[in-house]
């Protein structure tokens, strides 16, 4: 380690200048600056929507930014999209996988540089499927080129992708690319990420890295240089060759929290019996052995890096998807078919973290949203008719409980902004009178103010006896609005902390636990 | 409602109005014989039958989904239903309407139990079923000579304003009703404007579907006993032109291919511009094989107009 490349480093391939990129509500990066130089493995940390990923998009011409300028190879570059890139050398393996299923490895592999396998007008397959059992034989992967690649699991099809950048480069002819690893070892083996591993450094003799990952372990052994990012902001430059996990912690973390921002003084410290008890569960591939408990008017939060499974425990104790083993009881009562229905009928209910496609629907109006899931209940003559000023009635409480900024209850839910669709996904399920709420995520991708009157609403539920189940991958949020913290890594609970508004854990505390 | 319809919405109703009254002018105007009361009836009798195919369609398409075997389940209970009336006499809708609810029930199970695109099972749903009625008509139409049966299509009970119009208005108000205070039909709506949404607020989409094919299937079967009792007789492919019809009818009438907007009392509209084309091009003697051309055109016209693009991430 300690020899990192004696060879000439002075020249950069890629610098960043000031690129600033925002997305509907939030600023994914705030005028940040890196700088790769020629055979470098550079690493970036930060926490989840720290901005990472937006910037490999920009520099895989993937996103345009805002603002600011990029040189690669001390020209300047702006990629229109990610083939236009690519013929500048640039390439990237991307965390939501980018292999099309239903073809061939071999022809995934190649896709979209095809010409350069023609002869004589037709595409030369003897030809692709030799470069492509030499790409696969020289990561020592067991993969015919000539499967269809659903045939392959999900890690499996993660090193076609990574070999799918090394070939490219090797095709279309270029001298040093820069490669982008965006989570690359994410749902790698062991084995894998060792293979993976040797490869990008024997690479790095005529390539340069970008390498994004959660595990910061993984980031010291494998970089030459790590860049820390915190809320779209690239704050800090380090070498790896001294650096220890808890420096990278401190750096990622340590963002001041404000009290006063979460409502704690409103925080309840003497919740009721338990109401929501979780024992056992497990689904295979997602997590194992999960037992916890929510009592009655407590916030429960649940905290973890993106893939550790507490996405999925909520779905399943929400009753949307299926876990293999375990029991759910409401009330000590143990629930036999735990579907969405069912539970809601108990009482539970589940705010989706995926608002625009799972939580409320942009193609209706905000009166039909938030009544959804309560048609049931509010029946006319007890007959299955709509009861429309009943309807009315209640959409128009929530729209001043929750200061809905709407022109008419009647607008299209996709008119309004984030932040206001959010509180209408709340309404909904908060219309419904339920006992339990579990949410997932509940300010993604909304701005400061909107938070901040989501997190008084949250305090309002508790007040009115409601017991909530918060799921989220904001760690100030997760701290500052909690009673109790159950933290997850790969599928199992590692820790639990009690959370009280005078003795409030730090986020430093909790990323031990989840990395 | 009515005070809080955007502008789109408004626009959605005007347009096929103004078309309505542009046609109406221009046959007119070329034919005054367009403009009799006598031609009126005729209009109504005309489009009757399609105006209860297309409030079935009009459901289909409100959740996203289409229903390309309406003709043939038109055809197949005409000609049943037409082999019933000596046993049965007026009895024998009750075997049309079974046909085609059985029908559509089929297609709604196999489109979500078997997760097969609907458009792919009621398309062969249609051969099959065309199929089935040739086998059992022997290829020949079936002639209805019973009065009472033929008096719920072509009868008069009030005025000279005929029975198979008031079946359709009769459906019309019911199912309008059905689309706009059912549980039933807001769920319909919110399948088609996000599926995943109403999955995840406890809405049971799968049931929801057949019940919907089950309807569609149901009103084409209603459809096919009444066109058989106006033409005294089921005869083979007499339900082939309601396929196209009655989607035209919809589009045209405001409700998108997309799902989720627009809705049955809309459909009347495009019911009314689809006859009014046919009625007036029959007045001109425009001939046949050119009329199926314009309504073609006037189908794809009318997509285009209706369909909003920016909701669909790709255009299938």
């Amino acid at each position: 380690m300690e020899e990192k490349k004696g060879k000439a480093m002075q020249e950069n391939i890629l610098k960043a200048e000031d690129i600033t990129k925002s997305f509907p509500g939030v600023i994914a990066l705030d005028s940040v600056s890196i700088e790769v130089k020629q055979g470098e493995i550079v690493g970036i940390a930060g926490e989840n929507g720290a901005g990472k990923s937006t910037l490999l998009n920009i520099i895989a011409g993937i996103y345009q930014p805002d603002s600011g300028r990029l040189y690669l190879r001390s020209e300047p570059y702006s990629p229109l999209n990610y083939q236009h890139a690519n013929k500048h050398g640039v390439f990237m393996v991307f965390q939501e996988q980018g292999l099309v299923p239903s073809l061939y490895v071999y022809e995934n592999l190649f896709l979209a540089n095809e010409e350069n396998f023609i002869t004589n007008g037709v595409l030369n397959k003897k030809k692709m499927i030799g470069e492509a059992v030499e790409a696969m034989a020289s990561l020592n992967l067991k993969i015919d080129p000539t499967k269809l690649t659903w045939n392959y699991s999900f890690h499996e099809r993660q090193m076609i992708e990574i070999s799918k950048a090394f070939t490219l480069t090797k095709i279309l002819k270029i001298e040093m690319p820069l490669i982008l690893l965006d989570e690359p070892t994410s749902g790698l083996s062991d084995a894998e990420i060792e293979i993976l591993f040797n490869k990008v450094k024997e690479y790095s003799e005529r390539a340069s890295f970008i390498f994004i990952s959660h595990r910061l372990s993984e980031l010291i052994t494998l970089c030459d240089r790590l860049y820390i990012f915190k809320d779209g902001r690239n704050i800090k430059s380090l070498n790896t060759v001294r650096t220890t996990e808890e420096d990278i912690h401190e750096y990622m973390v340590g963002r001041k929290r404000e009290s006063k921002f979460y409502r704690e003084n409103l925080q309840i410290t003497k919740t009721g019996e338990e109401i929501f008890t979780v024992d056992n569960l497990s689904k295979s591939g997602e997590f194992s052995d999960v037992t916890l408990g929510l009592r009655r008017r407590e916030i429960l939060g649940i905290g973890g890096v993106v893939g550790c499974g507490k996405t999925e425990l909520g779905l399943c104790i929400a009753g949307i998807e299926k876990f293999d083993r375990g029991s759910i009881a409401i009330d000590g009562n143990t629930i036999h078919k735990v579907t969405l229905k069912n539970m809601m009928r108990k009482g539970v209910g589940y705010v989706p973290g995926d608002r625009k496609n799972e939580g409320i629907i942009g193609y209706l109006a905000v009166n039909w949203n938030i009544t959804l899931p309560s048609i049931p209940d509010i029946k006319l003559w007890g007959l299955p008719l709509l009861n429309i000023k009943k309807e009315n009635d209640i959409t128009r409480t929530f729209i001043s409980k929750f200061r809905i900024k709407t022109p008419r209850i009647t607008s299209m839910c996709y008119s309004l902004s984030g932040g206001n669709q959010q509180k209408v996904l709340m309404a909904k399920w908060v219309a419904k009178n339920l006992k339990v709420i579990i949410l997932d995520n509940p300010t993604r991708g909304i701005d400061v103010g909107a938070k901040e009157e989501i997190y008084t609403i949250l305090r309002e539920l508790i007040g009115q006896g409601l017991s909530l189940i918060l799921i989220t991958d904001d760690l100030l949020e997760l701290i500052g609005l909690s009673n109790r913290i159950i933290i997850m890594k790969d599928g199992v609970i590692t820790n639990e902390f009690d959370s009280p508004p005078d003795n409030k854990t730090t986020e430093n505390e909790l990323v031990k636990f989840m990395v | 409602m009515l005070e809080h319809l955007s502008k789109r919405k408004t626009l959605g109703v005007v347009i096929p109005l103004v078309f309505i009254f542009i046609l109406v002018l221009l046959f007119g105007s070329i034919n005054p014989r367009f403009l009799s009361i006598a031609n009126l009836y005729n209009l109504i009798r005309q489009t009757s039958v399609l105006m209860i195919v297309a409030i079935g369609a009009t459901f289909v398409i409100l959740m996203g989904s289409i229903d390309l075997s309406v003709g043939a389940i038109v055809t197949i209970s005409g000609i049943v239903s037409a082999l019933f009336v000596p046993r049965l006499g007026t009895g024998a809708i009750i075997v049309g309407v079974a046909i085609g609810g059985l029908a559509g029930t089929i297609n709604g199970t196999v489109y979500v139990y078997g997760r097969v695109p609907s458009f792919l099972v009621t398309l062969a749903m249609g051969p099959i079923l065309e199929g089935a009625a040739l086998m059992i008509c022997k290829g020949s139409p079936v002639v209805i000579k019973n009065m009472d049966f033929l008096k719920i299509a072509s009868g008069k009970l009030i005025g000279n304003f005929p029975n198979i119009g008031i079946w359709a208005l009769l459906i019309y108000c019911f199912f309008t009703f059905i689309a706009f205070r059912t549980r039933y039909g807001r769920y319909v709506f919110t399948i088609g404007a996000g599926e995943k949404a109403a999955q995840f607020s406890g809405v049971s989409v799968k049931r929801i579907k057949i019940m919907t094919y089950f309807l569609s299937g149901f009103l084409s079967g209603l459809a096919g006993v009444l066109f058989s009792a106006r033409c005294q007789s089921g005869t083979p492919r007499m339900g082939e032109p309601f396929i196209l019809d009655s989607i035209a009818a919809t589009v045209v009438g405001g409700t998108a291919l997309t799902g989720g907007s627009g809705g049955p009392h809309r459909t009347i509209l495009g019911v009314i511009i689809m006859g009014i084309l046919s009625n007036g091009m029959n007045l001109l003697n425009v001939h046949p094989h050119v009329q199926i051309i314009i309504k073609g055109v006037v189908t794809i016209l009318a997509v285009t107009a209706t369909l909003d693009r920016s909701r669909l991430e790709f255009v299938k």
